[in-house]
């Protein structure tokens, strides 16, 4: 069942209006039962992944919460913990490999054995992948590994459990949840609030704007200049590949705003998974804004772990006594490169991807390297921290980075991204603003569709600019008078209404995340 | 345990700072985050605990007794 579709708003309208008819104390029930019929809707087979990834998860929390209160000594318990929690990590993560990653390797090995022209070949398989694998696959290790931590208790009623795994909001694209952060919400019945409803239900709507008006309107330019960039000049295929910036963000961050608001709408408050990311002033603050849920899955499951372990604390020895603020850097050095090629190959199975997460190591390590030489350039040229227009130049340069980035993913291939990027070396403007028009209908998007589309971005970017002042915009929406709030209402509906549902040639694409 | 961890922030962050008396390591920039990870390394090596990332915060770091204080608590719970 697709969050675009006129099913699932009667499906979640459904679920809220029994939601708020159920006892208070069996609300937790509905829930479930409305995930897993969601969850039924996208086929029987890939549930029973679910289901079992949720048993095993589960068993593994209370085996060894049963180790730590019956092991002789702590450190006996540790080393056992250690060892399901090792067990449990490689059963899911195994199952989400194969699924997700078999065919790639087979085929790229295949390619290889070829090459020495050895008669075997590895099995090309049909492979199901189950909805939202990569999300509730993250979830529940991260959940594991703050049960060996001793964090959080094991959860010891196993359909609560299944529920913090199956919320059916977060089942198409996330995001990954911390135990805490999420599982007492689902428990505890919420009264009703005509606030949250309200306030829910504005944030679905502000989500479909964003996936309808933008990222769909820019998904059929962004399909052509990809689909034959070579026959488009340098000024046609970089607005191709900044639209697909603006429209992977605008699809993501609406497809989580849907998902917050239907949670709102009942009562469940979920923190947000980006914090205006294009406005990041360096790659490293930009993952710090953009898909924090997984960002920070990564920070604290992968990240601090591998520069607290023991070989980086060796390293860095070494390095303090040998090199010197390089010395320092060191353990950082590797932790993020594995971070950040785990994040690319996260995304999805392909070389592009593997390219990405490169791209993104490489730059931040270098940034890292380089901040000395940087703080000596910008103290000789006296360029003030806090100027608006350095902040702007960082800002732009983040962007000009990640929209190089994000090519290598979309691209159909690492050749195809780095002709893109080659075509957009020769950037004739005479030219290009000579025949605006023309060239810019030649993308794939005619006159009308270019000014919706342009001032669809421009209220996405004004609203970004209120949030990184701090502004609360559905409160200060909600203190203006009452018809300034229902012209702004309806004005997004009509927009999404007008310009998504109905507009001209328009055909809903799915989330591009569903797919990771 | 007090001198193991003084020797140990001494190596990390060098000893132009009077440590012992110092309770606003964080807070005054005595230590950046390459000079905490490092010496979070070297304590989880030296009394065989895990830090995890939650600690790392000024309350934890600002004091030779805080971060005694942190040491002893993460070993009673893991030892």
């Amino acid at each position: 069942m697709s969050f675009i579709s006129a099913t699932f708003i009667v499906f979640f309208m459904a679920v809220i209006l029994l939601y708020y008819l159920t006892p208070l104390k069996y609300r937790w029930v509905l829930l479930l039962i409305a995930s897993y019929g969601f969850y039924l809707s996208s086929g029987v087979k890939v549930m029973l992944f679910l289901l079992f990834t949720t048993a095993v998860v589960y068993g593994g929390a209370r085996w060894m919460e049963s180790v730590r209160d019956h092991a002789k000594s702590k450190k006996a318990a540790k080393k056992t913990n250690k060892r399901i929690l090792l067990l449990e990590a490689l059963v899911n993560f195994g199952i989400l490999f194969v699924l997700k990653y078999y065919n790639f390797i087979a085929d790229n090995l295949n390619g290889l054995i070829g090459m020495f022209k050895y008669d075997f070949s590895m099995p090309l398989v049909n492979l199901i992948l189950p909805l939202g694998i990569s999300f509730y696959t993250f979830q529940a290790v991260g959940y594991s590994i703050d049960v060996y931590r001793g964090k959080i208790k094991a959860e010891t009623n196993f359909l609560q459990f299944a529920l913090f795994l199956s919320f059916f909001p977060q089942m198409t694209q996330g995001p990954i949840f911390r135990y805490g952060d999420l599982a007492p919400q689902l428990k505890e019945g919420h009264k009703f609030s005509l606030t949250n409803l309200k306030f829910g239900l504005e944030l679905v709507l502000w989500g479909y704007f964003k996936k309808l008006v933008i990222a769909d309107a820019a998904s059929t330019a962004v399909t052509n200049v990809f689909g034959r960039y070579d026959t488009f000049d340098g000024m046609q295929v970089l607005i191709g590949m900044v639209l697909y910036a603006i429209q992977i963000y605008a699809d993501f961050s609406g497809g989580i705003d849907m998902t917050r608001g239907i949670a709102q709408a009942m009562g469940i408050n979920l923190v947000d998974n980006f914090r205006q990311p294009y406005f990041g002033n360096s790659v490293a603050e930009y993952w710090r804004r953009w898909h924090m849920s997984m960002t920070n899955w990564m920070r604290d499951y992968v990240f601090f772990p591998l520069t607290f372990a023991h070989f980086s604390t060796k390293i860095g020895k070494w390095g303090r006594h040998h090199l010197k603020t390089i010395g320092k850097q060191l353990p950082a050095y590797i932790p993020t490169f594995v971070t950040f090629m785990l994040i690319g190959i996260w995304h999805g199975a392909g070389w592009g991807f593997i390219a990405f997460g490169l791209y993104n190591s490489l730059i931040i390590i270098f940034s890292m390297a380089l901040t000395p030489a940087f703080d000596k350039c910008k103290s000789v040229l006296h360029i003030p921290e806090e100027a608006f227009w350095w902040r702007c130049f960082q800002i732009i340069r983040t962007f000009a980075i990640m929209v190089y980035g994000k090519t290598l993913t979309r691209a159909a291939s690492v050749h195809d991204a780095l002709a893109m990027m080659k075509a957009t070396l020769h950037l004739d403007f005479g030219m290009f603003f000579a025949n605006m028009k023309s060239e810019l209908i030649a993308v794939g998007l005619h006159g009308r569709q270019w000014v919706v589309l342009t001032a669809a971005i421009l209220i996405f970017f004004t609203v970004s600019v209120f949030r990184e002042k701090g502004v609360h915009i559905r409160e200060a929406v909600s203190r203006k008078p009452l018809p300034v709030r229902w012209v702004l209402i309806l004005g997004l509906l009509t927009a999404v209404l007008v310009f998504g549902v109905y507009g001209e040639g328009y055909s809903s694409s799915s989330f591009i995340y569903r797919n990771y | 345990m007090e001198e193991k961890i003084l020797a140990i922030i001494k190596e990390n962050a060098g000893d132009h700072v009077d440590w012992m008396n110092e309770d606003k390591i964080v807070d005054k920039e005595l230590i950046d985050s390459l000079d905490m990870v490092a010496i979070i390394g070297e304590l989880s090596d030296e009394f065989d605990i895990e830090i995890s990332a939650d600690e790392m915060t000024p309350e934890n770091f600002n004091s030779i007794s805080a971060i005694v204080a942190m040491v002893s608590r993460l070993n009673e719970e893991q030892n």
